[in-house]
């Protein structure tokens, strides 16, 4: 089993790496206008073709396809992602700067809406008639229904429009370099942190919720609560306990989701991050930025994932007996 | 059926929203005058003119929502039927194949599994730049992995019955097979899938079209929210701009998410336990039982069925027991033993109505809150579950599970707690108990399990211990061990439920039959076993090994009807007055349901 994961991380992760390669290679268009960008292409096109011709031979586009897959994932593991057009730099470069941006939005936006997400579904998943299920979960269920930069037009409507108590958008009051105040970064964290935690809370609430119900439908809740055990043990110690390891895996799993509705959500606030990054790309079809972002965000989905799984080594003895025996 | 009204209004709305949704796409100039197109004044507010006011350009807001409906809607389905195909198409070839083709179908599902959606097909549109059936098609080609796993799973499950095997028996090629006879029973998981797949489909369209990569042809409500944003409309405060449009991607997405949830689900009340369940007093003929330790009187339990009929598992069933007795409970699966002891416990899903007289002691067990009967559990009464299943937390360690009761109930310490159950696993013969309290459940083979429930039982020091069926699933030499444990537990009272007529002729004091419900035959264990009264208990008997196994299948009768004598069909000495439900009549010590021994 351990070996059947293993293969299906390297799988994929050998599949993510190649995918951008062959979207290049495969798509109809000549693979120079995806590296060069539609204008200079086009550009040079009808100016110079034969410097058309010398870079098709710079890049490499006249070998042989397993070289050129070779060089591909060569430079890739060298982190050399390619020539944004764009903004004339590297597109490792301007991962990196966008990454921790990204992360300083997403990082506390998963933590928070997974623990806010797992009390919910705790409560809402008690069975019998629960108060907490009734009024919840259709709102949970709206609320994920409403795509989260959605949410964050209506945030900005009642906070910053309505009530200008918090800034519209950007990461500073003042965008000059240097120094950045903390404080000023927080207030304009807090509305686009707070779209993001609403929307996932809603989501992760459901996904717990599910998983509780299921667990309640086990033996051993009964056998737990035979013994005589208060309703709050029973919960912690042998309903929650079980449910976390489904609930975690299907966080994970989601991560990409969350990933992608924390892309536009930075794009609606101008948070620059990867998201804003990803748009301007859209607008300016700058593609090696776009491969460079995809493969970024797959490679965190497999990260999460691959977490999940250890989660659920580390908390369930039938999985690390299969672990040990493997 | 009736339907709760919560229910009901909610059924209502989900109709309105897709009908609306339906006619906007249909025949929208049946909502709006005119297609969008042409131009007032940009900006307005919303008014008489234009009832959602107009856009950056001056094009009629009203309009552009109803037309977008179409554009949204039919990206939706269409990425959906494609992702549908597809995880169909995998999940039936890897389900039905099996061997190599499901391995690397499953293989490759798990690799699209793990790609983020979104960013990939944001990745795909910007590359493919080809309209709005290309972002349909894209995001299709992203969607299907979770179909096809749930199908696969499905399929597995179909393929094991017989219509399958005989189907390929009488030499169906594989393809006819899955699209003949697989296809239609998962049928409604495909439809309940399909129509959750339209639904995360439209919100990656609209998302895809926020960005800017819409078909400039094909304005959805996810372009219209594209135009506000980038046309200044969110910056200028014209909320009249996008809120419309998001009104109407989340009431789609909710109802096509709702309909997909309750196709999934359609019985989303599933039972549950631990409430207090409303027990009506019975009526209380004879107030002197100071002997009996249990007295149970007219308990009826019936169960709650989705179509809010219901459904009798024990009637008026009459219950004595005194101190240190020990009664077995036999008869079929089905005949309301294990409900019994439920009931007991009051540990039956909240489905149940129950009604009668349970009274503990001088407690009266009807009645007393959820909180109260919390003490007894566990502290009065234990509960020793069947071995078999999932009786055991399988995160937990055994030695914690049987610990637990007594540090809940007796205040002791961690370390107490443990050594005492290390001493009660010892008695109930888990040899190195103290290395094998530290081990999970699954490291316990069937029998061992039965004896940590059994210790389980025994560390409570509940005078009233109750067993379900402690030998199912148990070898010769681990019942004789379970019968040698149990039978050494001087001073308490037990109550068993089982199928096993052996374990019962040498553990019980006094049997009860129970049949359909109803309680037969209530008599002492040794006159039982020489010579039961009702017919059904001397069928049951018979079918014994050492009497040679006699099946008796006397008269085949139809199903029980709920009137009469259960076993009448199955009787050999039934007679006209079998239509009515004998009473349960007393024969000395014994006490007997049948009109034989009416007179």
């Amino acid at each position: 089993m351990l070996r059947g994961k293993a293969s299906r991380y390297l799988l994929s992760l050998v599949f993510v790496l190649s995918l951008n390669f062959f979207i290049v290679q495969f798509l109809p268009g000549d693979p120079l206008v995806h590296l060069l960008g539609e204008e200079t292409y086009v550009h040079l096109q009808t100016r110079n073709p034969h410097a058309l011709t010398e870079l098709r031979a710079k890049h490499g586009l006249n070998r042989p396809m397993v070289e050129r897959y070779l060089t591909a994932m060569a430079d890739i593991l060298r982190l050399r992602l390619g020539w944004s057009y764009q903004y004339g730099s590297p597109v490792s470069q301007l991962l990196f700067y966008r990454l921790k941006w990204t992360l300083l939005l997403l990082v506390p936006a998963v933590c928070l809406s997974a623990a806010f997400g797992l009390l919910l579904g705790c409560l809402a998943g008690r069975p019998g008639k629960n108060r907490v299920d009734r009024v919840m979960t259709p709102l949970c269920l709206t609320v994920y229904a409403t795509p989260a930069y959605c949410l964050a037009f209506l945030l900005l409507l009642v906070f910053a429009f309505s009530s200008d108590l918090l800034p519209l958008g950007g990461m500073t009051g003042s965008a000059q370099t240097g120094q950045i105040p903390a404080g000023d970064v927080l207030r304009h964290l807090t509305l686009p942190l707070s779209v993001l935690v609403l929307h996932n809370t809603a989501y992760l609430a459901i996904i717990m919720r599910g998983a509780v119900r299921q667990v309640f439908t086990e033996d051993y809740v009964v056998t737990a609560v035979s013994k005589g055990l208060k309703p709050r043990v029973v919960m912690a110690r042998h309903v929650l306990l079980n449910a976390l390891a489904p609930y975690v895996a299907a966080v994970a799993i989601n991560f990409g989701f969350i990933a992608g509705g924390a892309l536009l959500v930075e794009v609606v606030f101008s948070w620059q991050g990867m998201g804003s990054l990803m748009y301007e790309a859209v607008l300016a079809r700058d593609y090696p930025v776009l491969s460079g972002c995809f493969l970024i965000l797959a490679l965190a989905v497999i990260g999460a994932n691959l977490m999940a799984d250890l989660f659920s080594t580390f908390i369930d003895p039938r999985v690390r007996d299969d672990a040990a025996s493997a | 059926m009736t339907l709760p009204l919560r229910k009901l209004r909610a059924g209502v709305a989900l109709v309105v929203v897709l009908g609306l949704l339906c006619i906007a796409a249909a025949v929208p100039g049946l909502l709006v005058p005119s297609a969008p197109g042409a131009l007032d004044r940009p900006y307005m507010r919303p008014g008489p003119g234009h009832l959602l006011g107009t856009d950056g350009i001056g094009q009629d807001l009203l309009s552009e929502l109803v037309y977008g409906a179409r554009i949204s809607l039919g990206a939706g389905l269409l990425a959906s039927l494609v992702a549908t195909s597809l995880g169909v198409l995998v999940g039936l070839a890897a389900g039905y194949l099996r061997g190599l083709w499901d391995e690397w179908l499953m293989r490759m599902t798990d690799v699209f599994l793990l790609l983020p959606g979104l960013p990939l097909i944001i990745l795909l549109a910007a590359y493919l730049n080809s309209g709005l059936a290309g972002i349909a098609l894209v995001i299709g080609l992203t969607a299907w992995p979770g179909t096809a796993r749930v199908v696969r799973a499905n399929v597995r499950q179909v393929r094991q019955n017989n219509f399958i095997r005989s189907a390929e028996a009488m030499g169906a090629g594989p393809m006819s097979i899955m699209i003949r006879h697989i296809l239609p029973n998962i049928y409604p998981l495909v439809l309940a899938k399909g129509t959750l797949a339209a639904a995360s489909a439209m919100v990656a369209e609209a998302g895809v079209s926020f960005l800017g990569l819409g078909d400039p042809h094909y304005r959805s409500w996810g372009a219209m929210l594209h135009e506000a944003f980038t046309s200044g409309g969110l910056l200028n405060g014209c909320y009249w701009w996008y809120l419309p449009p998001i009104v109407c991607i989340s009431a789609t997405v909710l109802s096509l998410t709702l309909v997909g949830q309750s196709l999934l689900d359609p019985d989303d009340e599933r039972p549950v336990f631990g409430k207090s369940v409303p027990l009506q007093p019975g009526s209380d003929g004879h107030k002197d039982h100071s002997k009996e330790i249990l007295y149970v009187k007219d308990l009826s339990v019936d169960f709650m069925k989705p179509d809010r009929t219901l459904f009798r598992a024990i009637d008026r069933l009459d219950l004595r027991v005194v101190t240190g007795e020990r009664i077995v409970v036999i008869g079929q699966s089905g005949s309301g033993k294990s409900v019994l002891l439920l009931a007991l416990m009051r540990l039956l899903p909240s489905n149940a109505v129950i009604s009668g007289h349970i009274q503990w002691k001088d407690m009266d067990l009807a009645s007393i809150p959820e909180k109260s009967f919390r003490k007894v559990r566990g502290r009065e009464i234990a509960y020793v579950p069947q071995g078999t299943g999932s009786a055991l937390n399988p995160l937990l360690t055994v030695g914690y599970q049987v610990a637990e009761q007594a540090k809940a109930h007796q205040k002791l310490s961690k370390g107490e707690a443990k050594e005492r159950a290390v001493e009660m696993l010892r008695r109930a013969g888990i040899p190195e108990p103290e290395r094998r309290s530290r081990d999970y459940p699954h490291r316990y083979s069937g029998g061992m399990v039965q004896r940590a429930l059994v210790a389980m039982g025994l560390i409570s020091g509940a005078p009233l211990i109750l067993l379900d069926e402690p030998t199912k699933g148990l070898d010769p030499e681990n019942r004789n061990a379970l019968l040698h444990i149990l039978s050494e537990m001087d001073g308490k009272t037990l109550i068993a439920v089982t199928h096993d007529l052996e374990f019962a002729e040498r553990f019980a004091h006094e049997v009860v039959v129970m049949l359909d419900s109803r309680v037969v035959e209530v008599s002492p264990s040794q006159a039982f076993f020489n010579k039961p009264l009702h017919p059904y208990s001397e069928a049951l008997l018979k079918a014994q090994p050492r009497h040679g196994l006699q099946v008796v299948t006397l008269s085949e009768g139809g199903p029980y009807q709920g009137s009469g004598c259960a076993f009448a069909g199955r009787c050999g000495s039934r007679s006209s007055e079998c239509d009515a439900v004998p009473p349960l009549v007393a024969r000395g010590d014994r006490r007997v349901r049948c009109w034989r021994y009416a007179s």
